[in-house]
Formats: C-alpha cells, sequence, structure tokens
C-alpha cells in the first residue's frame, strides 16, 4: 500500500505497519465506525417511538427549531474552526493552533449551554426521561450526543494547554488530526440529529 | 481545488475549508426554511429533501473535513461499514414495526388487530349490557391497556386481564357493586375518578397508592370499569 510521504500521518521511520497506515488513525477510524452504529441504536430507537407517546407534552409543544438552529450552527461553524487549527500547526503555526482551538472549544460549549438551556425548558414544561416515550428516547439520543461533545471539548481544551506548555509542535499534529476526526464526526452526528429529531415531523 | 499549503497536496487549502463551511451554512439554512414551507410538507417533499440534504452534508464534512476524500481508501472502509450496519439498524428496525408503511400513527392506530385481551374480553361481555353509557365517559380499549401498563394488575385482578394481584378487590362486576372504597364512595363514574385521581386523599392509609394517573388515564380507566362483566 503505497502512501504519500506528503501525508502527514506518514509512515515514519519509527513506525512501519503492514497496511502501511498509522495505527493510531485506524484506531480512531474503527472507532467512529463503531460509534456510528451506536448512535444509529439509539436513532432508530427515537424513530420507533415516534408519535407513540400516550400522554404529553408532544415533540410539538416543546421544540423550538429558530434556537435550535442557533445551536447547530454553532457546532457546524466550530468544525471550520478545527480545521483551521490542524491547517495551523501542520504549517508549525502554534499560536494559530491555540486560537482555533479555542475558537472551536468554545463554539463547542456554545452549543453545549444551548442543549443545557433547552433540556431545562423541557424539564420545566413536564417532560422528564420518564414521561413519555417521547422523553425516554429523546433525552437519550441527545443526551448521549451532549456527553460526546463535552468529551470532545474537554479532549479540545487538554491540547489547547498542552500546545500551551509548548508540547504540540509541528511534528505533533496528528494529535490534532486526531482530536479533529472526532470532533468532527459528533458534528455529523448532529447533522443527522437535526434533520431526524428536530425537523422532520412526518 | 485552489492553491495549497506548504507541501499538503492531499489536502484542501485554508480557503477551500471555508467554503466548505459556507456551503455547509447554506445546505443548513435551506433546511431551516424548507421546515417552515408548508407546501413542501403538504406534497411530502419535506422529507426527502431534508434527508438529502443532510446526507450531502454529512458527505461534505466526511470528505473534505475529516479527509476522507484525500485518505487512504481503508478508512473510508473502516468508516463506511459502520454506516452501513448503521444504516442497516434503523431501517430494519423502522421495517419490523411498520414505522416505514405507516410513519408516525400514535400507538393507538398500530395494533388494528385486536390483542387476545380484547378478544377475551369480548367473549366474557357477550349478554352484558353496560350501566353507563361508556363512550362518553372514556375509551375502553386504551382503559385496557392502561389497567396493565399503569400497575393496576399489580393489585386487582379484572375479567380478560391476565394475571393479577389480589391485594385490592377483584374488579369483575364492577358496575353492580353499590360502593366504592369499602362504603365510603357511591359507585358512580364521578366518584370512580375522583378515587383514582387519590385514593390516599380519600381514604388515607389505603393500600392503594396515589399512581399520578392524567384525566384521559382516570376516564378511560372508568370507561374500563364500568364495561367490565
Ligand atoms: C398497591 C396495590 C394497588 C394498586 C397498584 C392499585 N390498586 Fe386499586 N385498590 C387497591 C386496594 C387495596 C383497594 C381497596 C381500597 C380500600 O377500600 O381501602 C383498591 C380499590 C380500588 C378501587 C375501588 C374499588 C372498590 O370496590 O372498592 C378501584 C376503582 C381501583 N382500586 C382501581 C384501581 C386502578 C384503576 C388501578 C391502576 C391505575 C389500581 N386500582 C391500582 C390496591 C391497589
Amino acid at each position: 500500500m503505497a502512501v504519500s510521504t506528503a501525508a502527514p500521518h506518514a509512515v515514519t521511520e519509527e513506525e512501519r505497519t503492514s497496511t502501511g497506515l498509522n495505527h493510531r488513525m485506524v484506531l480512531m477510524w474503527t472507532f467512529l465506525g463503531s460509534e456510528c452504529m451506536f448512535f444509529a441504536s439509539l436513532i432508530a430507537n427515537f424513530q420507533v417511538q415516534r408519535g407513540r407517546s400516550l400522554n404529553g407534552p408532544y415533540p410539538d409543544e416543546l421544540i423550538n427549531i429558530p434556537f435550535t438552529s442557533v445551536s447547530t450552527f454553532s457546532l457546524l461553524m466550530s468544525s471550520l474552526m478545527m480545521v483551521l487549527a490542524l491547517a495551523a500547526i501542520q504549517r508549525g503555526d502554534v499560536k494559530g493552533l491555540r486560537i482555533w482551538l479555542l475558537a472551536t472549544a468554545f463554539l463547542g460549549s456554545l452549543f453545549l449551554g444551548g442543549q443545557v438551556y433547552e433540556f431545562t425548558g423541557f424539564v420545566q414544561h413536564g417532560l422528564k426521561l420518564s414521561t413519555n416515550l417521547f422523553g425516554a428516547s429523546f433525552f437519550v439520543l441527545t443526551g448521549f450526543h451532549g456527553t460526546h461533545v463535552t468529551i470532545g471539548v474537554i479532549w479540545l481544551m487538554s491540547l489547547y494547554f498542552a500546545a500551551k506548555r509548548g508540547r504540540i509542535q509541528q511534528r505533533d499534529s496528528l494529535s490534532v488530526e486526531l482530536a479533529g476526526l472526532y470532533w468532527h464526526f459528533v458534528d455529523i452526528v448532529w447533522i443527522a440529529i437535526f434533520t431526524i429529531v428536530y425537523l422532520l415531523k412526518v | 481545488m485552489a492553491a495549497h499549503v506548504s507541501g499538503e497536496e492531499h489536502h484542501p487549502s485554508e480557503s477551500g475549508y471555508i467554503r466548505v463551511a459556507i456551503a455547509l451554512f447554506l445546505f443548513t439554512t435551506i433546511e431551516v426554511i424548507a421546515f417552515y414551507v408548508e407546501p413542501l410538507r403538504l406534497l411530502d417533499l419535506l422529507a426527502p429533501i431534508l434527508l438529502l440534504l443532510s446526507a450531502i452534508k454529512f458527505a461534505t464534512v466526511g470528505g473534505w473535513y475529516m479527509h476522507l476524500k484525500f485518505d487512504s481508501k481503508i478508512f473510508m472502509v473502516f468508516f463506511g461499514v459502520g454506516l452501513a450496519l448503521a444504516a442497516t439498524v434503523i431501517l430494519l428496525l423502522m421495517t419490523l414495526t411498520s414505522e416505514l408503511d405507516r410513519p408516525g400513527k400514535p400507538f393507538q392506530t398500530i395494533n388494528t388487530q385486536p390483542t387476545l385481551q380484547a378478544v377475551q374480553a369480548e367473549e366474557q361481555t357477550k349478554g352484558f349490557t353496560p350501566k353507563y353509557d361508556l363512550k362518553s365517559i372514556g375509551n375502553v380499549e386504551l382503559g385496557r391497556e392502561f389497567f396493565v401498563s399503569r400497575g393496576c394488575t399489580g393489585c386487582h385482578q379484572a375479567p380478560g386481564i391476565q394475571g393479577g394481584g389480589q391485594i385490592g378487590p377483584n374488579q369483575a362486576h364492577f358496575s353492580e357493586r353499590p360502593t366504592i372504597a369499602g362504603g365510603l364512595l357511591p359507585n358512580t363514574p364521578e366518584a370512580v375518578e375522583k378515587w383514582l385521581k387519590n385514593p390516599q386523599a380519600i381514604k388515607p392509609g389505603t393500600l392503594m397508592p396515589d399512581l399520578s394517573l392524567n384525566e384521559d388515564q382516570i376516564r378511560d380507566l372508568t370507561a374500563f370499569l364500568y364495561s367490565l362483566p
């Protein structure tokens, strides 16, 4: 398997692998493949329980499209910040890396804040995990996604502080790339959730 | 692809990334706008449009931001297999629950076939005319479901319902009972509803707990109780 040596995670002297691919990248992609199945089961569950709650509050009464659109945009744009962070460190620009990492984490936290606000509102309107099928499937699905975002923010911030202490240089761009993959994955899961849970009112 | 950054031949440039972000932004805006366009919904076009747009967004982030388009195809396989299995799980589950043919129909209308219990109950009700107009009280069928799902069977038995505990009275011949709750209340729909709302308030210390039922459930359960032969 010929891999271009220009790729940042190309095989280095120390690391020869039978596939010619970096182990950490392979690990990350396998993990993300399994995460697809994880979220699929939750999405399928939501889809199957849709419209089957015997008592309210029902989704129509609670879901606020304009509000969630805004937090969707902030998550979407955080992905742009993330690729810019990666591009910066691949150029060897540690300062740029730090700025963009911070921007990514900030937009991610904005999204999380939105979710906390949304959940609080739902609970105040009487929707809890155990209220009805909507509550159960909605909170489990979006809650697990929110947990992923939270882990992502922690990961980004730890990279930020590592970079601040000078522990991330151009040659370590792979560490940023891996965090980026995870972050983008969380973003695409939200693309699916936003469409299926919020916009689709079949 | 536009000019590339310092030997980074295999990844898009920063301006490329920004163009991708603008596209993502636009697609999402179109999705949100489509959500508010009533004719699209009426023509059943909303779902296909939304699914198509989000699939494009999905592929865009995966292809450009996650570099799947530029990296080794093996990564694509790892991710793709997971994704394919994921899609299969969703479609299979939706087919199994006939969510694909009859999307979003409320639970009640899913069971078009009468349940075994409903059939048995029908059998036993032959020759029994309820004392009240049950339809004006509530939905007997839903009441029967609630009787099981809200845990009444933990303590009560009822004709046509399998099993049932013996802590509370057997609800057979319910409408023939002159009083309920051991003589505290007359046996009328209003009194039964009051009882179900909060037994403890009426008879403090009774073994029947407050089951936090809502108004609809109470009406349906009452109709069900009076339907019992
Ligand atoms: C924890 C056990 C328990 C559960 C669960 C329970 N009950 Fe009862 N129920 C009782 C007992 C005990 C009585 C007798 C109360 C008394 O007279 O003190 C009773 C009495 C009643 C009565 C009055 C009947 C009469 O003749 O006195 C009705 C009606 C009734 N229950 C309906 C229900 C319904 C409907 C449910 C489910 C929503 C339910 N119960 C759940 C224990 C229970």
